[in-house]
């Protein structure tokens, strides 16, 4: 018996997300192989360079929005049926929000793919930040408020099966799986409110044409209000499952469900109010809120070194139970030779690299060196280019025999997979902090200036140049080998009855350690409300205080 | 609870990194004197024109005494004005303050290599100070997407020795 | 057996994947730190200026530049842009002849573009041979290819030679780095 067997409905949701996710995951991949390759002047065959816009909004949009949202909703479908143990509620309620974010995703890729069609008026190059006053067709905002109403409603979906969970058992502490997904999807209400107000209430009237001037900073400013926690939206999950399945794959136990906890809570309070660090160079936001952004930001440090203890020692002591030795010697006995658990523990030490590149740009003054260059896409395909899209992958491995009762196909290739991405993203990442330092721009067609030539302060542009184009190679075949395996085992694995071992051991530091004050959600909730009103209530108050739509600028299409 | 005495010689240590990286960036600060962007003025941005961003370029001021020069920069779509059509000169050792603004849409203004690095936002202005020390070129590049010609936005500023600097095309 | 022989090839799979798939990525991280710590402490300051940036050494033409300077009637570029609109974009040409009195009759055609992208782009597809009486003014647009940029034209002219002679002259204008401005009237 495993999951499929036991919950066919919730199985068949969490199915159902996942193919959309793959599917905008191979689209995405693709537009980023079609980058490298342009940008480093490598082969330029595929588009023009006035096209290459498009693409980058199709590549971020569909991966950074729509591929992580999707396997979250899958992921999280499984963790809250199974650690509650009941089939979703209503089934036609959670089918309408499975829709209706599919429906969102559908508009706004026709709208940015209208990009590539001579003289459409329906674009959308506006890259997934869409700052206007560069506008896109009102059906991409459409699109993409769908998408988040969707996700909202999955939320409520969730917290309706753990309402009717928590009458029928008042007095159980709330299981782990579960309480993650719950405290995600609160930090997730928290943030995505800035995105609604940007987009229901600016972007939308403003691309439909009821008004015409828009401020640019305040849509801005409501962006990064949302964008830097939705990096926490992305990541939390991999978290769950570094908590709740890496020590389980390594042969061990979660080391503490207390900690794990708090973990979440922390990133709960602290994930929303740091958003003005996206916004160190913006002129118009007072360098004190900077600075109270930069603490908060260290401070989410935090709950990642405590995650990095937590998981490290969790697979330590799976080492051990396998018979490891030593201070280190323990690390050659973790089974190097599973995919997920490959995956996921080289996604981990990615994100302890891409930790410390953030670091920089979380320090305001230093940030400024590195402030939009390409340094900043090679820190966040380390994070979530690699820590949560590598990890979603790995634990498909482990994840897709449960939903679909078939063992994986291509064990070998699935093993070449997590190394290969690894290899792919470090050269690529490498040379793109590199070029960053130089002062080389992000988010450019073409790179080259006919005035200057950028000065590495080591090695040479175009050594720097390859390694972005091999790396990016690498990665494209690590994709491909990806998908393949996973339509492979989906279409024609093995059926049977325990395609995989599921069973998920308790923690060594157990729940009946964890004070019950954790578990207190409005308390958790509401006063991660108040920190967000002490960070932004005074500064959006400043912007909004002489007109809304003032100081005003013309749209402009993109 | 329970905390594992390794872990909570981890969370101490966490502190003490977090509180290195604050010291690091009020130390630059207060003693190095890195600064960021910050709140200016606004103004608006379809009538530049009645602004010192009107007739933009270099200018010379005197402030406590000492020369010292402005430079206003439009940002549009693709260019810099000045600094695209002609670079932006300026002499060496001399305190000079930018003040950056756009009338389009958002752009960058990274002087590349160097931490002159700010956003150009509409109805926003940026303004920085700086001293460039040494005479050389540096190339100025837009590092924030403003639309499909974003790659070819480029300047150019030129560092020149005071006694070489050139005084006849200043604006007023 | 057979399960112990896959298990042994697993075990060098592992083996060679690790040492790839970590090893390499190890190495180009302590390079990357080698080379960051030996350029902090041992060349402080790198004489990055010293080569100098001197890259525009030919430089080509521009707006006010004149062709056909050896020849009887001049033409200057009054023009020189590239309009960008989020479909397309054009190369927009304006020409005018500087002198009225050596001819009535002025021919200017395009004959072709060259491209960025090592593309030609033939003058004819936006008909562009002008007679007009002198002094006279000229100016064509064309489509280009989205995100393209020409560098050099090939222009010609029928100029006197003698009395009542003309020739077809031929002139390659390499051009400077065109003017890329956003279309307004798109």
């Amino acid at each position: 018996m495993t999951f499929i067997h036991k919950y066919p409905k919730a199985a068949k949701v969490a199915k159902a997300n996942f193919i959309v996710a793959f599917i905008a995951l191979a689209i995405g991949g693709l537009f980023g192989f079609v980058q490298a390759l342009h940008r480093t002047n490598v082969f330029r065959g595929f588009f023009n360079s006035g096209e290459y816009y498009t693409l980058l909004t199709g590549h971020g949009v569909l991966l950074a929005l729509i591929f992580t949202t999707f396997f979250i909703a899958g992921l999280f479908v499984w963790g809250v049926t199974r650690s509650l143990d009941r089939e979703p509620e209503n089934l036609t309620f959670t089918w309408s929000w499975f829709w209706l974010m599919t429906i969102g995703l559908v508009m706004a890729t026709i709208a940015i793919l209208g990009g590539l069609v001579p003289d459409s008026s329906i674009r959308a190059a506006v890259l997934y930040t869409f700052y206007p006053p560069l506008q896109a067709h009102p059906m991409f905002y459409i699109g993409l408020a769908l998408v988040v109403v969707g996700s909202w409603m999955a939320g409520a979906d969730w917290f309706w099966s753990y309402r009717k969970w928590r009458a029928e058992n008042p007095n159980e502490r709330i299981p782990i799986l579960a309480f993650m997904t719950l405290f995600t999807m609160l930090m997730w209400y928290v943030c995505t409110i800035g995105l609604a107000l940007e987009v229901v209430g600016l972007l939308i009237p403003w691309s439909l044409g009821w008004v015409t001037e828009i401020e640019p900073l305040l849509p801005r400013t409501l962006f990064w209000f949302f964008g830097h926690a939705v990096v926490y939206f992305w990541l939390l999950p991999a978290y769950y499952v570094w908590y709740a399945i890496l020590p389980k794959l390594s042969g061990g136990r979660l080391f503490s469900d207390s900690m794990t906890r708090i973990v979440f809570i922390i990133f709960l309070l602290l994930s929303t109010p740091v958003g003005y660090h996206h916004q160190y160079a913006d002129a118009g936001i007072s360098v004190g809120f900077k600075f109270y952004a930069m603490a908060t930001t260290l401070l989410i440090l935090l709950p990642s070194l405590i995650t990095l203890f937590t998981v490290v020692a969790s697979m330590e002591h799976g080492a051990r139970q396998r018979g490891g030795k030593g201070y280190l010697k323990w690390i050659g006995k973790l089974p190097w030779d599973s995919p997920a658990f490959v995956g996921c523990a080289l996604a981990g030490i990615m994100f302890a690299a891409g930790g410390f590149s953030g670091m920089i740009n979380a320090s305001m003054n230093i940030n400024v060196l590195i402030h939009n260059t390409i340094w900043v896409p090679g820190h966040f395909h380390l994070t979530v280019g690699t820590a949560v899209a590598l990890t979603f992958m790995a634990i498909t491995y482990w994840l897709l025999p449960q939903l679909t009762g078939r063992k994986l196909k291509y064990k070998t290739l699935a093993l070449i997979q997590p190394y290969a991405w690894f290899l792919g993203m470090t050269l690529m990442s490498n040379a793109m902090h590199r070029a960053g330092l130089a002062g080389v721009p992000r988010r450019t067609a073409e790179p080259e200036y006919s005035g200057f030539d950028f000065e590495p302060i080591f090695g040479t542009m175009t050594e720097m140049k390859w390694q972005i184009a091999i790396g990016g190679t690498i990665l494209m075949i690590s994709l491909i080998l990806f998908l393949w395996v996973v339509v492979a085992s989906w279409l024609a694995g093995e059926k049977s009855d325990k395609p995989v071992d599921d069973y998920i051991p308790e923690p060594l530091s157990g729940v009946e350690h964890t004070p019950a004050i954790l578990d207190n959600m409005k308390l958790w909730f509401g006063l991660a409300l108040l920190l967000v009103v002490l960070a932004y209530a005074f500064p959006l108050w400043e912007m909004v205080a002489d007109g809304i739509f003032s100081p005003g600028a013309l749209p402009r299409p993109s | 609870m329970h905390i594992h005495k390794f872990e909570q010689f981890w969370i101490k240590l966490s502190f003490v990194l977090i509180a290195f990286f604050i010291v690091t960036v009020v130390y630059g600060f207060v003693a190095m004197d890195l600064k960021v962007i910050g709140d200016h003025a606004t103004i608006d941005p379809q009538n530049l024109a009645d602004t010192k961003f009107g007739n933009p370029g270099v200018r010379e001021v005197t402030r406590n005494g000492q020369t010292e020069y402005e430079v206003y920069v439009q940002t549009i779509q693709f260019a810099f004005n000045p600094g695209t059509a002609q670079p932006i000169v300026v002499p060496a050792n001399t305190r000079v303050t930018f003040y950056i603004t756009s009338p389009d849409v958002l752009h960058g203004f990274d002087v590349a290599g160097t931490n002159l690095n700010t956003m150009s936002i509409p109805g926003q202005v940026a303004k920085f100070t700086t001293i460039f020390p040494e005479v050389r070129e540096y190339g100025i590049v837009c590092n924030e997407y403003c639309g499909p010609a974003h790659h070819v936005m480029e300047g150019k500023i030129k560092v020149v020795p005071k006694s070489e600097f050139d005084k006849s095309n200043l604006v007023e | 057996m057979s399960e112990e022989k896959s298990d042994n090839s697993t075990k060098k799979l592992v083996k060679i994947l690790v040492i790839v798939g970590i090893g390499v990525p190890v190495l180009v991280e302590l390079m990357t730190l080698f080379n960051l710590i030996n350029v902090q402490i041992f060349e402080d300051e790198k004489d990055a200026n010293s080569q100098g940036f001197d890259v525009e050494d030919v430089r080509g033409f521009g707006e006010g530049d004149t062709l056909f300077s050896d020849q009887a009637s001049v033409v200057v570029i009054d023009e020189l842009r590239i309009k960008v609109s989020a479909q397309e974009w054009r190369f927009a040409l304006g020409l005018t002849s500087a002198d009225s009195s050596s001819q009535d009759e002025l021919e200017i055609s395009v004959d072709s573009l060259s491209l960025q992208s090592k593309k030609m782009l033939s003058g004819d597809n936006n008909s562009w041979e002008v007679k007009q009486s002198a002094p006279a003014q000229v100016y064509g647009e064309w489509i280009l290819p989205n995100g393209d940029i020409p560098t050099k034209l090939f222009i010609s002219s029928d100029q006197k030679t003698g009395k009542d002679s003309t020739k077809k002259v031929s002139q390659e204008v390499p051009l400077d780095k065109v003017p890329v401005r956003y279309n307004q009237n798109q």
